[in-house]
């Protein structure tokens, strides 16, 4: 056989395979590659699958939460126990009154865990829009409902 | 020497074929399709508990909403606050907490929703 050098990888494999030498292992050595292949994309896909599922019962929470208080709110409002006509520009209404809007506060809930809620008005030329953001861990959902000025 | 007919005449040719290598091939198999068969067990795992898990938001969710329209006792429910303020007002919201309890046992639901008082 050819004397060659042994660090030199590609030639070793060209070498084994011109000789018919360890055709075989080369062989199952591939397949390997694609099995483990296909294993770590079964893995991820599950993964990805099982997350998605997890986050369901966040997503829902999260939805309860913005509904409940925009339609609470918007119950106040039509109610006239909440006047819409005061505000004339940006206010954080809930859960502090706040009128910078860089100064965005949060309720968080206690009782579920990375769960908090706030709800704002928007001021635009001709509406008013209702915003409530509530997240729940990574899951987020936004009502909002527009009032005519 | 193109590469299918080479392939062809390696197979063909018996001359590579030691009883070590094939050994070696062999154990390589078997702990690979090891793997393929244990990565189909989580997978079958993991969809099953995919379904569990959306089945039981959906009827906690389902539970959560009927307690609280119709008072059901599908939910128990507990008056976190009901001087929650808006817009610098005190008591004009309530928050309530519902937890629901899956058939199967299992992570408890828990919603928080408001009210107005």
């Amino acid at each position: 056989m050819k004397r060659m050098r042994r660090d030199n990888l590609i030639e070793r494999t060209a070498a084994i395979l011109g000789n018919n030498e360890g055709a075989s292992l080369v062989l199952v050595s591939i397949l390997a590659i694609l099995v483990l292949l296909s294993v770590v994309i079964l893995r991820l896909a599950t993964t990805t699958f099982m997350a998605s599922a997890n986050r369901q019962l966040s997503q829902d929470q999260a939805y309860e939460l913005a509904a409940s208080l925009g339609t609470s709110i918007d119950e106040l409002i039509d109610e006239g126990r909440f006047d819409l006509d005061s505000v004339k520009e940006y206010r954080q209404i809930y859960p502090e009154k706040e009128t910078d809007p860089s100064k965005v506060k949060w309720k968080n809930i206690s009782n579920i865990p990375n769960a908090k809620v706030k709800a704002c008005i928007l001021v635009k030329t001709d509406v008013k829009i209702l915003e409530v953001t509530a997240i729940v861990g990574k899951a987020q959902y936004v009502y909002t409902k527009e009032y005519a000025s | 020497m193109k590469l299918i007919p080479k392939t062809k005449a390696l197979l063909l040719a018996n001359k590579a074929e030691s009883m070590a290598e094939v050994l070696v091939a062999f154990m390589v198999l078997t702990i690979i399709l090891e793997l393929f068969a244990q990565g189909m067990k989580f997978a079958f795992t993991a969809e099953n508990y995919a379904i569990d898990r959306t089945r039981d938001s959906d009827k906690a969710m389902k539970a959560m909403l009927d307690t609280a329209i119709s008072n059901s006792d599908g939910a128990s429910s507990t008056t976190l606050s009901d001087n929650e303020p808006l817009d610098g007002q005190p008591g004009m919201l309530k928050l309530k907490l519902y937890t629901v309890i899956p058939d199967g046992g299992g992570d408890y639901c828990v919603y928080a929703v408001f009210d107005a008082n």
